[in-house]
């Protein structure tokens, strides 16, 4: 079995920065959900005990 | 005497408590998706197009084999390296006809491969076609998809971009549901897999073990596929996952590539949904039993032992019993000591207001193109009266307040019996709402079975209607029931948005 053959990608890397961009901005999404979470705690807390 | 019902009260409490478990580790789960940045495996990654043969089995799907052949042709992959073998089961349509004209119209990409004598399964199906991808040298690759799945053009790049490590056994992609126009079933499938599928398989990465390839869109190196004895297994229902947990056994990778899309079409009734997720959840019992040496005995080798994925393969596994346990404690304690039921629950809905909150909120923001078609069913998933329940726990003033004027209005006054009524309710209610997914299977079956099954799943709530699935699964794997490949219909109405 010969190996793969390989292509010329010029937009690999740029396409691996936005991937890996987008995956870094799910921990942003993440921290906004959490901050949600405390919102509403908060809230009822602060309202109805 | 005392002490025996003070044990008892305890033990109830505990059980309530425990119900709250799934909950944390979906919440856990959750929260690895945010880690997924760290665990992503690029840097290893580079341009790699390996000779890839594409496995189909296809057992009558003329309504959909041809489209998807059309989309494979439209991959960015060089067409010298790219094989479509479309495995035909003994259909009994218009499928081998299909096929044919695709072999024609793309000489030395499509190919047909016939099997006289079929209805063996699809793990069967697929076994006749590895013998004949295996027998030669061309192929470096196999991706096994399903006969409706439509790629989008850089999915497989995508995907076969992994495998330039040699460490890397296996690669899935994330599977949408693409059926259009959809319906609310579809709408709560597609909100489903942004759980299931972008944020389930995203946060196995993070742990370093996968539970299943996706069915539709899995990715092999000739090598990985050689050492899980070029054979699917063909003696459960859950062939994608045996697969799955063969290969990290075998101390090779699998990988989730997020950003390789591939489109679906999933059940729009409730019966072809029961039809196919018992097919699921028996075939996860069968693996749990299969892997009885692997869960929570960590290898050095692979992860599927660590206590991070057992506990999300067993919270998932196991969820129907810690609802009916939860249930039945807190109606068992309403009896005996109101204050303490109220307590416990109070423990049991706070979790559940945090999870609700946190994994809504967090999903819609993992794939807000699903979520602008979905999040109506996201916001229902738990179903409506649940979400009632959970509102009640976050606005117990206002709520109250408009159950005084509603019972008021229809001249009732809210007595304490009123209330304990209320509550009772509310402790059965999380089991009935399992109830509810019999009731819309049923219901489906009916002249007005348009209106009453989607009135039954929007107030029972789709979690409920899986959890309930996967009970009549229990039911029937235990009672030792016919293990039949009941193939989902497929009618071609998936459609990628553009």
């Amino acid at each position: 079995v010969s190996d793969p053959r390989e292509e010329p990608a010029p937009s690999f890397e740029d396409e691996i920065r936005v991937t890996v961009r987008y995956e870094r901005g799910l921990a942003v999404k993440a921290l906004f959900s959490i901050a949600l979470v405390a919102a509403v705690l908060a809230f009822r807390v602060y309202f109805f005990g | 005497m005392n002490q025996l019902v003070d044990g008892l009260k305890w033990v109830l409490v505990a059980f309530v408590v425990i119900g709250a478990v799934p909950l944390l580790v979906a919440n856990y789960q959750f929260l690895l998706v945010a880690l997924h940045f760290s665990k992503l495996h690029y840097a290893k990654c580079r341009p790699w197009f390996p000779r890839t043969a594409i496995l189909i089995p296809a057992w009558n799907e003329h309504a959909v084999i041809g489209a998807s052949i059309d989309r494979l042709m439209k991959l960015e992959y060089p067409l010298d390296s790219l094989r479509i073998y479309v495995v035909d089961d003994a259909s009994t349509d218009a499928t081998p006809q299909v096929i044919q004209g695709k072999a024609a119209e793309y000489p030395g990409n499509v190919f047909h491969l016939r099997r006289d004598k079929g209805g063996e399964g699809k793990a069967a199906t697929l076994n006749h076609g590895l013998d004949i991808i295996l027998a030669d040298d061309w192929m470096q690759a196999v991706l096994i998809m399903d006969a409706d799945v439509i790629y989008e053009a850089s999915s497989l790049r995508k995907m076969t971009r992994h495998l330039a490590d040699p460490q890397i056994g296996s690669v899935t992609a994330y599977i949408k549901e693409g059926s259009q126009p959809g319906n609310y079933l579809t709408r709560f499938i597609g909100y489903e897999y942004i759980t299931a599928q972008a944020a389930a398989r995203r946060s196995q990465d993070v742990i370093g073990a996968i539970a299943c390839l996706a069915g539709g869109a899995q990715l092999h190196s000739r090598a990985n596929i050689e050492t899980v004895g070029g054979r699917i297994d063909t003696g459960t229902l859950a062939e994608d996952t045996v697969t799955t947990f063969k290969t990290q056994q075998a101390g090779r990778t699998v990988v989730f590539e997020p950003h390789a899309t591939v489109w679906a079409e999933e059940p729009g009734s409730v019966l072809g949904l029961w039809k196919q997720r018992v097919r699921w959840a028996r075939g996860n019992v069968q693996v749990t039993g299969m892997f009885k040496g692997v869960w929570f005995r960590p290898q050095v080798n692979n992860r599927l032992g660590s206590l991070s994925f057992g506990l999300l393969w067993f919270s998932l596994l196991l969820l129907p019993v810690f609802m009916i346990l939860a249930s039945a404690s807190l109606v068992t304690l309403y009896f005996v000591d109101y204050e303490l039921a109220w307590v416990a629950f109070h423990i049991l809905w706070l979790t559940n207001v945090i999870t609700y909150v946190f994994i809504t909120s967090f999903a819609l923001l993992i794939d807000p193109a699903t979520a602008r078609r979905t999040w109506v069913q996201a916001v229902l998933f738990p179903g409506a009266v649940n979400v009632l329940i959970l509102l009640a726990a976050i606005l117990p003033g206002p709520l109250g307040w408009v159950s005084h004027e509603l019972l008021h209005s229809a001249g009732f006054a809210m007595t304490d019996g009123w209330v304990r009524g209320i509550v009772l309710f509310t402790y059965i209610w999380l089991t009935a709402c399992m109830g509810v997914a019999f009731l819309a299977k049923a219901a489906e079956k009916t002249r007005l079975g348009r209106f009453l099954a989607p009135a039954c799943v929007y107030i029972g709530g789709y979690g409920p209607l899986l959890c309930a699935i996967t009970t009549a699964a229990y039911i029937k794997e235990f009672r030792g029931a016919e293990q039949r490949w009941d193939k989902t219909e497929k009618t071609g109405k998936v459609a990628v948005p553009q």
